[in-house]
């Protein structure tokens, strides 16, 4: 079992929890201090984008992640040509002026489909984190606020799936369900719940000891209100680093899911997929116009993420040294 | 001690029936009818009622709670249900896989063990220095990039460029099995592996010392004239790994999740390669049966984490 | 009060001059302590007031050195020790002083002890590190024996106990005995009884002075509270805003205090054995360390310098006034200062006076 007050699973949810803690109750603290020591009046959240600002890496990759956000809305205009048009007579030629990356084993231009593929995975990372997010915190806030039988249920069911080898049963269910982009977005938001639930939970518990949370108690607010207004500004910052990383996590498990043949299908291109080529040594060889592109397209995308998430943790914890 | 032990032990139960439960609804969630699914069509069509009769065979008409209560009974008894695939019992098929993940995932984690935990402390001790920069990035890559495509540039730079190790595979054919050739075989595959793991444990080595030299004990101890070493080793060191054992247990799943990816992509004759081949083969008992068994081992490792911190932090013992 | 503290004419043992510390963060600086002078002659008492934030604390860790290094940046001085000045010295000789000739016993004894490691092996350790040529019995031997002396029930058995199967008093009680295993001639207690409950303290206290006679040690002695100033302290130093802002000995502290801050502290002991109509509390909130007022710290908060442009404008330097030494342009004044406040509180604040 996982102990309750330990960490959660692959993504730094331990580091993540104790900055969490310390950003959100030092971010409190600043608000209710902030009148007596005469500090210039900032909110935690102008401290935290002045301190985003000042990571460069961090700051890069949300560049990068913005042109390819655009590049991938704007795919049909921006993409040489169409991802699935077969040309039979180019099957896996290398890079020309035509094809600036080349063909597949189907001859379909390697960069439009690179180009193309990017609407998979962003698609699958936002809307799998946001999900698992959105499940998670709703979960988190209710167990760490309500604690009891409530709290010891939800902590269960989060040791449980936690426990569960995620992958394969992803593999799995992805295969019952038949491979389609929503069944993925649905099947892997419903293993990434229990991280962000954790975090929640641990940011709720937390916080409603805090003296203006018994303060709106005493004056009879009710406990949906202290819920909303103050547990939830509190948890937004550790949350957002949390859906950041969780959002790498879900584009990883999609090009896993593909490469291995079981996630998004061709013809619709996926980074994964066109990975999938390369396990002959063939290809490995003379072909690494195949298989480099999607890798390092991948490898980008999650690098950037993880800076960003980087960024943010850091700009929301004003204790951690840095 | 004991009495902790125990208390876990405890609290490990619900998990553990929760865990086959899951398995269970998931084994009704499967499409086809496993009473048709070993019939020929010709069986089938001849004799209309033996769908029935393997049914009632297979015991599918009973409630679903009884066939939960048998289903466990069937796994007390060791048996963990015949593959479709190829009609012999799961057990089989298992028993000649374990090794190979186990010294697969095994060797990997050591690997990231003793690569990372040094490199975090060394990290921590060089705070805000290129090394803990060059560290931290390091390990920001090593994650992001996915482990199969670790795995091929892997295979291309030292299997094909350099053809200095086999590309796959745990033995090689035609030759006595030693333990020279199951090293070449090991050490790409192994290292991949640990790549994974690594970012980790770097972060949280680093991490955790960090915590731990900020505390007053430190203070204390360097106060009292205790040489810097001997600070860090007697009194930051073995602080900041208790919390450790933990994120090595809660690594596990990431690390059969690698050691599933890296069996495919190095044919690796293990476990994880065993399931690819059975969700392809829609073979469900295989499939299911290693879904069940890896939970089960997550929450063992859990266990063993748990009482390894009990023993290295005395506090816990209460 | 101890005899040596009389005579001021022997040479001191320790001896601060001018030290500053700053704190650098990303964003803004502290100094915590700003230009802070004294010193510490061999069995004297030296008791260190101030609010928190005051730079008690800071002052006395920067002695050993053990502040962190970013953020804190030490300079000024020399802090002179036995002929040293122990901010330039090499660590190697620092750290041979550090446990052996100038000890420090901590606030908190629960963090202040490594959780997972003995009670005795920690004090075991502090004799070790400083005579390698002990073995592990005889330091067994005289930690349990140290043990013992402090008042700590059934010390071969405490030994082998963890911090957390002790009680806070035994801590502390453990923590002295550390403290004082290599026979220091300096003893810095860091509020020492502050974590622990009023009745504790008293022990702890007396604890603190036998050793003391024992031992021989001098003792600087960091506390918020002057109740136990008034018990132990031969001389006391009052700091505010990172400064020393009076500098006395114990009795003129309480009967004549020459600052209005220490006039303020004096009137906001709530007192039990004469009448008080109401306590005197000091108006104001302490400063912000970060953004100081270019004058005296203490101005904004102060009913003797009424706005005067000299508070807000020039910071005031250490004189003599009388016996004492005080930091204040209007110190003359003090005396009207103190009968004012005392016929608010409605008795004569003055200890001592009744």
């Amino acid at each position: 079992m996982i102990r309750q007050d330990g960490p959660g699973n692959r993504l730094d949810v331990d580091a993540m929890v104790e900055a969490a803690i310390s950003a959100g109750e030092a971010a409190i603290e600043i608000q209710s201090v902030d009148d007596v020591v005469a500090l210039p009046p900032r909110s935690p959240f102008r401290i935290g984008i002045r301190r985003f600002m000042k990571h460069r890496l961090a700051l890069i990759s949300l560049i990068y992640l913005a042109l390819l956000g655009l590049m991938a809305v704007f795919a049909p205009i921006v993409a040489p040509a169409n991802p699935n048009a077969v040309d039979l007579t180019s099957l896996r030629s290398a890079p020309t002026s035509d094809h600036l990356l080349g063909t597949d084993s189907a001859g379909r231009d390697v960069l439009s489909r690179i180009i193309f593929g990017a609407r998979v995975s962003l698609t699958v990372g936002t809307a799998a984190a946001v999900s698992a997010a959105g499940l998670g915190t709703l979960l988190g806030l209710i167990a760490g606020f309500t604690r009891g039988w409530v709290d010891t249920i939800i902590m269960r069911l989060v040791d449980i799936f936690l426990s569960f080898p995620s992958l394969i049963v992803i593999l799995l269910l992805v295969a019952i369900l038949g491979p389609s982009v929503t069944t993925i977005v649905i099947v892997i938001a419903f293993f990434e719940w229990p991280t962000a639930c954790r975090i929640v939970r641990q940011m709720t518990l937390a916080l409603r000891e805090h003296d203006f949370v018994l303060a709106a108690r005493a004056s009879g607010s009710s406990n949906f209100r202290i819920m909303r207004r103050h547990i939830l500004s509190g948890v937004v910052s550790p949350l957002t680093v949390v859906t950041t990383l969780l959002s790498a996590q879900a584009i990883l498990l999609e090009a896993a899911l593909s490469f291995l043949g079981l996630g998004v299908r061709p013809p619709q291109a996926s980074w994964g997929g066109m990975l999938n080529e390369a396990q002959s040594i063939t290809v490995l060889e003379r072909f690494p116009w195949l298989w480099l592109p999607p890798g390092i397209a991948i490898a980008s995308t999650v690098l950037a993420i993880n800076f960003i998430g980087d960024g943010l943790r850091d700009a929301f914890d004003p204790r951690q040294t840095r | 001690m004991l009495a902790y032990l125990v208390r876990r032990i405890i609290i490990a139960f619900p998990v553990l029936l929760g865990i086959l439960a899951l398995t269970f609804i998931l084994v009704q969630m499967l499409p086809g009818d496993p009473a048709t699914v070993l019939l020929t069509p010709e069986e089938m069509m001849g004799d209309p009622g033996l769908i029935e009769r393997r049914r009632a065979e297979l015991g599918l008409d009973r409630p679903l709670p009884v066939q939960y209560v048998a289903w466990l009974g069937e796994l007390a008894k060791g048996n963990l249900g015949t593959s479709f695939h190829r009609n012999v019992p799961v057990t089989e098929m298992l028993a000649p896989r374990v090794m190979p993940t186990l010294i697969l995932s095994g060797t990997g984690m050591v690997i990231a063990l003793l690569i990372g935990v040094p490199v975090g402390v060394a990290a921590a001790l060089r705070q805000n220095t290129k090394f803990d920069y060059a560290s931290g990035v390091g390990s920001m890559v090593a994650v992001s990039v996915p482990t199969f495509f670790q795995g091929l540039i892997a295979i291309y730079v030292f299997s094909i460029w350099l053809g200095w190790l086999p590309s796959g595979g745990m033995r090689t054919l035609g030759i006595p099995a030693s333990g020279i050739d199951l090293l070449k075989h090991l050490i790409l595959p192994a290292s991949v592996l640990s790549a994974v793991l690594m970012g980790p444990y770097v972060r949280y080595t680093r991490q955790s010392l960090l915590d731990v030299l900020r505390l007053d004990h430190v203070t204390t101890a360097k106060a009292k004239g205790v040489p810097r070493w001997g600070v860090v080793v007697k009194h930051a060191l073995r602080n900041s790994l208790i919390p450790l054992t933990t994120v090595l247990a809660v690594q596990i799943p990431a690390l059969l999740a690698g050691t599933v990816i890296i069996e495919y992509v190095f044919t690796w004759p293990g476990m994880g390669r065993l399931v690819i081949e059975g969700i392809n083969s829609r073979d469900y008992p295989v499939i299911l049966a290693v879904v069940m068994i890896t939970a089960v081992l997550v929450l063992f490792f859990n266990f063993i984490a748990d009482v390894t911190a009990a023993i290295l932090d005395p506090r816990i013992r209460l | 009060m101890t005899a040596v503290a009389q005579n001021r004419t022997i040479a001191p043992l320790l001896a601060v001059n001018d030290l500053h510390v700053e704190f650098r963060g990303d964003e803004r600086t502290v100094h915590a302590v700003r230009g802070v002078s004294w010193d510490i002659r061999p069995g004297e008492v030296l008791g260190i007031v101030g609010e928190s934030g005051s730079g008690k604390s800071v002052s006395v860790s920067s002695i050993l050195g053990l502040l962190p290094s970013p953020p804190a940046v030490v300079t000024g001085g020399p802090i002179v020790f036995q002929g040293r000045d122990l901010l330039t010295m090499p660590e190697r000789d620092l750290r041979a002083i550090r446990g052996k000739e100038i000890a420090m016993i901590f606030q908190d004894p629960m963090t202040a002890f490594n959780p997972v490691r003995t009670i005795g092996r920690q004090i075991a350790e502090a004799i070790r590190v400083h005579d390698r040529s002990v073995s592990r019995s005889t330091a067994r031997d005289r930690s349990t024996a140290l043990l013992a002396m402090v008042g700590v029930p059934s010390p071969e058995a405490r030994f082998n106990q963890f911090p957390h199967e002790y009680s806070g008093g035994m801590r502390q009680r453990a923590m002295i005995a550390m403290a004082i295993a290599n026979q220091p001639k300096l003893l810095i207690a860091d509020e020492p009884t502050t974590a622990l409950d009023v009745t504790i303290q008293a022990q702890i206290l007396e604890l603190l002075e036998m050793v003391r006679k024992e031992t021989d040690a001098a003792t600087i002695l960091i506390t918020h509270d002057l109740g136990v100033i008034a018990e132990v302290a031969d001389r006391v130093l009052v700091m505010y805003a990172g400064k020393v802002v009076e500098s006395t000995s114990i009795l003129p502290l309480f009967q004549s205090p020459r600052h209005p801050y220490t006039l303020g502290l004096l009137g906001s002991l709530p007192r039990v054995d004469v009448r008080m109509d109401s306590l005197y509390s000091i108006p104001g909130q302490p400063p912000n360390m970060a953004l100081l007022p270019p004058g005296c710290a203490f101005a904004p908060r102060c009913s003797l310098s009424r706005g005067r442009s000299e508070c807000r404008e020039r910071p005031p330097e250490l004189t003599r006034s009388g016996d004492s030494l005080s930091a204040c342009h209007f110190v003359a004044e003090m005396d009207q200062l103190t009968r004012t406040v005392s016929e608010e509180v409605g008795t004569d604040i003055r200890v001592g006076n009744e």
